[in-house]
């Protein structure tokens, strides 16, 4: 994340999409121009990043280029491929990877895509994509143009290593997630611009002035009752919109409520209004508090027994909702397991279905419901980690439709008696979104969706 | 903090006596090791007041600065230190063995100070000295460069975990025993060595109260007490100085014997302690793969050894973009590594490391000693597999790279598929190495089905990270158009006037 001073101002226009349309022209104009080494664009949650990679791709090959995409996981590498083979058939697609890699059935069957472990393997291949780990490994090569993505989750040590292979660079990435992180507990490179554990894009933009950049002014994903919110705690100095109306989405249960009303009150405010807390009584407790993550799951399992028929853009006669569509985010590994494990509890078959996971693995990823254990639900501290606004920021907007946070009352007292201690040290510019003050925005306006358990 | 340490820590606290966190102590213990004991003057940074030194607990040496503000005493302290250590680590620069590339020196110094304190002090010791000119105006001694430089390297090189050759001793204690109180009251080595050792007289509660009480434990430094900042030192440098500026060389030495004592009054307790803790430390076993980072220890010191031997530089003021990802490529890598280590010699490490589902042990309950694959090569190699049984909370996924404390060195495995069912977790792995070369594997190299084992994930050989040329930083990590300089570096920021105005 960086202090935004350098943002390129973008003409406000009223309809979502025609916005969304100018600032790709914008980008690919940069990108046109032979002044810059490298062109960023700043993406908010589901504001398209991954069609902003295809298209600049398929432009920069239809100018005779040959350009390279960088990912951060194979994951991320397979999706990338398999969008691009299916949306240009006409280009042929090459994959880097490692030997004992096994392409996934959707890549196998395309046929202008090659996997290949070198180079000279790819001769023919007009696009090729990588992991980042990869492309450190791949010697004597430069390309004219790099595609970064998901460039704000690379550390700065890991773009040192492959930036020899492209002249110029097409940095994607979203500044408000979880900065990458070391183990490696030294205080020796704080200040320095070259920090090798910043992420890459800080750093090239911290060597290189005057380099473009731009933002994506459309979250396609979030629904509009969730953008203003998510925007004004996280990107507070970027603003966007939600792509779709007020009235694209909704959701509606396909049974009558009978029992559990604590769940349903919960449930139908989600419904209504796109954002629940679910407040459970003030408690000291551990993290691996059985009550708050067995709620956690058994509001799952709850939406998963009433049904619910999802409307949207994409399905406007609505679409029952599956176990794949419902996501619970946590903040520790140990707490996913135990939510796993409540799911199954349940005794509701295809509970096992709803993805449970940690923020650092739920990044990129989109849910229609996201039910969220907050991170300071039930603490006594507000450590750095579960303060880190990018966490908070991951999982709350993952989801299409609602969002629903699960925590112990008493949040916002500990954030009153926890201000930030970070120490402050020379040249390390000010963060922003601080921690405090994110948790403080979503605070007050879960505030206004609470149900009291 | 795992579950098994939180554990380990209320265990202590109820029961009002350290536990034992390893079974082994993993740090290299130098048979000859040399004790620092620095002090600083508070108030200004890196401004030295006393060190005692020495390399037996009977014979320390103590060096006092009467004005640390005066800069030609704080540089004749450097250089009185600078040769007893100095001395130290010459003599670990006699005997080398091997020819050409692998020759190296088979024992490396080892410098323990009280608390991290310490090296961050020695740290700031080495930064004022490495630059110093020899000669010129407010020249140095020879010594005192030479001396920054080989501080300056120790203390990068403690900042790599599993090494030896700088230790903060209350570190080392810590490893090896819980505590019934705080990461940070675990920094006082006098607290700790209440709880880990209390003196025969008193329990654990009274010589907690001692070691609080500064009249009776005096801080392990570098920083002295407040009090008796104010109530002694500042009284007695100001007799120092008036004396200075008489010019009585009656009063002046007077002056400075009390001087000496109040120090030596201050950082005596902590000296006694510091061996003692050095004995403590003794009585615990060493791990079996301690030898081996030592080995690297010696290589470190040989490598440096030979750099200054043919004039090299001394070390940068900050990292450059290339050097600093290199630094921290290494450091993330030794980090893993020693964690490794220390859970493949040490079962209360394993455990902890079970408790976290980051290993586990279990009961092979079904074995295909005899399956074999065909390779890429067209060659039959054993690939036998085993599925072993665990209650432990197991967290690692399918195509993990095992290794194994209960079998013969060499042996690997990968997970294959892990199939939890409530509290039984059965984990089917293939053994992808450690089994001889025959197309059979060796006798005892394959887990029979009863068998006990134990496994934890292979740290991994990994080729080291390959980075641009050091001379030809890239345009994403350094400001175009400045010639060799960083302008967002500031160079001179720490540019300093230098004389003794004061």
């Amino acid at each position: 994340m960086r202090t935004d001073t350098s943002t390129t101002p973008e003409p406000a226009v009223p309809c979502p999409a025609a916005a969304a349309v100018a600032a790709t022209q914008a980008i690919l104009a940069d990108m046109a121009d032979g002044r810059h080494r490298a062109v960023v664009v700043d993406s908010p949650p589901g504001a398209g990043k991954s069609t902003l990679v295809v298209r600049a791709a398929q432009e920069l090959t239809e100018g005779g280029e040959r350009p390279i995409i960088v990912a951060q996981t194979n994951n991320q590498v397979d999706d990338l491929v398999v969008r691009l083979a299916r949306e240009h058939p006409g280009i042929a697609v090459g994959r880097l990877s490692a030997t004992g890699y096994n392409p996934p059935p959707a890549l196998g069957a395309l046929t202008n895509t090659t996997v290949g472990r070198t180079l000279a393997d790819l001769a023919g291949c007009r696009i090729i994509v990588a992991t980042a780990a990869k492309w450190a490994t791949v010697r004597d090569a430069t390309f004219g143009w790099a595609i970064l993505d998901e460039a704000y989750q690379m550390r700065s040590d890991m773009l040192l290593q492959i930036v020899e292979r492209f002249e110029r660079g097409l940095f994607v990435g979203d500044p408000g997630q979880l900065d990458p992180f070391t183990i490696v507990g030294t205080e020796r490179w704080i200040g320095l611009p070259h920090d090798p554990t910043q992420n890459g894009v800080s750093v090239m933009l911290e060597h290189n002035r005057n380099i473009p950049v731009h933002r994506l002014p459309v979250s396609w994903r979030l629904p509009s009752s969730a953008a203003p919110t998510i925007a004004q705690a996280f990107y507070p100095f970027t603003h966007f919109t939600a792509g779709t109306g007020d009235d694209t989405r909704a959701l509606e249960f396909s049974t009558a409520g009978l029992a559990r009303t604590d769940l349903d009150e919960t449930l139908v405010q989600a419904f209504t209004t796109g954002w629940a807390l679910h407040e459970l009584p003030r408690r000291h407790v551990p993290r691996t508090d059985t009550q708050t993550l067995q709620t956690a799951a058994d509001l799952a399992g709850r939406l998963l027994v009433r049904g619910a028929v999802a409307t949207c853009e994409r399905h406007p006669d609505g679409r029952p909702l599956k176990a794949g569509d419902i996501a619970i985010g946590v903040a520790h590994r140990d707490q996913a397991d135990l939510v796993r494990a409540a799911l199954a509890r349940t005794g509701i078959p295809n509970a096992p279905g709803v993805a449970v996971d940690t923020a650092n693995r739920l990044q990129g990823r989109e849910f229609e419901v996201v039910i969220v254990v907050h991170p300071l639900s039930g603490r006594r501290d507000a450590t750095a980690f579960h303060l880190e606004a990018g966490r908070l920021c991951v999982l709350a907007s993952r989801h299409r439709q609602a969002c629903i946070v699960v925590a112990r009352e008493g949040i916002a007292d500990l954030l009153d008696s926890h201000p930030s201690t970070d120490p402050v040290h020379l040249s390390v510019p000010a963060k922003f979104p601080d921690g405090w003050e994110a948790n403080q925005v979503m605070l007050a306006k879960l505030a206004q969706h609470r149900v009291a358990a | 903090m795992s579950t098994l340490s939180a554990l380990a820590h209320v265990q202590a606290m109820e029961s009002m006596q350290a536990v034992p966190l390893t079974e082994f102590r993993h740090r290299h213990l130098s048979g000859r090791p040399l004790v620092i004991v620095p002090l600083a003057m508070a108030g200004e940074a890196g401004a030295p007041l006393a060190a005692m030194v020495g390399s037996a607990k009977r014979n320390g040496t103590l060096l006092v600065v009467a004005q640390p503000r005066n800069r030609d005493q704080r540089f004749a302290f450097a250089a009185d230190l600078g040769r007893i250590v100095m001395d130290y680590i010459d003599s670990f620069r006699q005997d080398r063995r091997g020819e050409g590339e692998r020759s190296r020196y088979t024992e490396a110094p080892q410098i323990l100070v009280p608390n991290p304190g310490g090296v961050k002090a020695l740290a700031d010791l080495g930064r004022m000295c490495r630059f110093r000119a020899t000669s010129g105006p407010y020249a140095v001694p020879d010594v005192v460069p030479e001396f920054g430089m080989w501080l300056t390297f120790l203390v990068d090189w403690a900042e790599q975990a599993g090494t030896s050759m700088l230790l903060p001793v209350t570190e080392m204690l810590t490893e090896h025993w819980a505590t019934g109180q705080s990461t940070l009251e675990d920094q006082n080595l006098a607290s700790l060595m209440a709880w880990i050792s209390p003196p025969s007289s008193l329990s654990v509660e009274q010589a907690m109260a001692d070691a609080e009480n500064p009249d009776v434990c005096p801080p392990a430094g570098p920083s002295t007490s407040p009090e008796f900042d104010n109530r002694d030192l500042a009284p007695a440098i100001r007799r120092f100085d008036t004396a200075r500026t008489l010019g009585d060389p009656h009063a002046l030495a007077a002056a400075e014997a009390e001087l000496r004592e109040l120090i030596a009054g201050q950082i005596q307790p902590t000296w006694r302690m510091v061996w003692q803790a050095i004995s403590l430390l003794r009585s615990v076993p060493e791990a079996p793969r301690t030898a081996k980072r030592f080995e690297g220890d010696c290589k470190a010191f040989t490598d440096y050894s030979d750099y200054r031997d043919s004039g090299g530089l001394p070390q940068r003021k900050r990292d450059t973009a290339i050097g600093a990802a290199r630094r921290l490529g290494r450091l993330e890598r030794a980090l893993a590594e020693f964690e490794s280590d220390m859970a493949f010699d040490d079962r209360f490490v394993l455990a902890d490391r079970r408790s976290a589902g980051e290993a586990f042990d279990g009961t092979v309950v079904k074995a295909e000693p005899g399956r074999t694959v065909t390779t890429d090569k067209n060659r039959r190699v054993p690939r036998p597999r085993v599925t072993v049984r665990t209650e432990d909370p197991v967290r690692l996924a399918a195509d993990t790279k095992l290794i194994s404390p209960s079998l013969p060195t060499g042996h690997k495995a990968t997970i294959v598929s892990v199939l939890s069912d409530r509290d039984v977790t059965q984990i089917t792995l293939e053994i992808t190495g450690g089994m001889g070369r025959g197309r059979v594997p060796k006798q005892g190299t394959v887990p029979e089905p009863g068998q006990r084992i134990a496994y934890l994930p292979d740290p991994g050989w990994r080729p080291a990270p390959q980075f641009p040329a050091s001379d030809a930083t890239p345009w994403t990590h350094s400001a175009a158009g400045a010639a060799g300089t960083d302008p967002a570096v500031p160079e001179d920021a720490a540019a300093e006037e230098w004389g003794n105005e004061d």
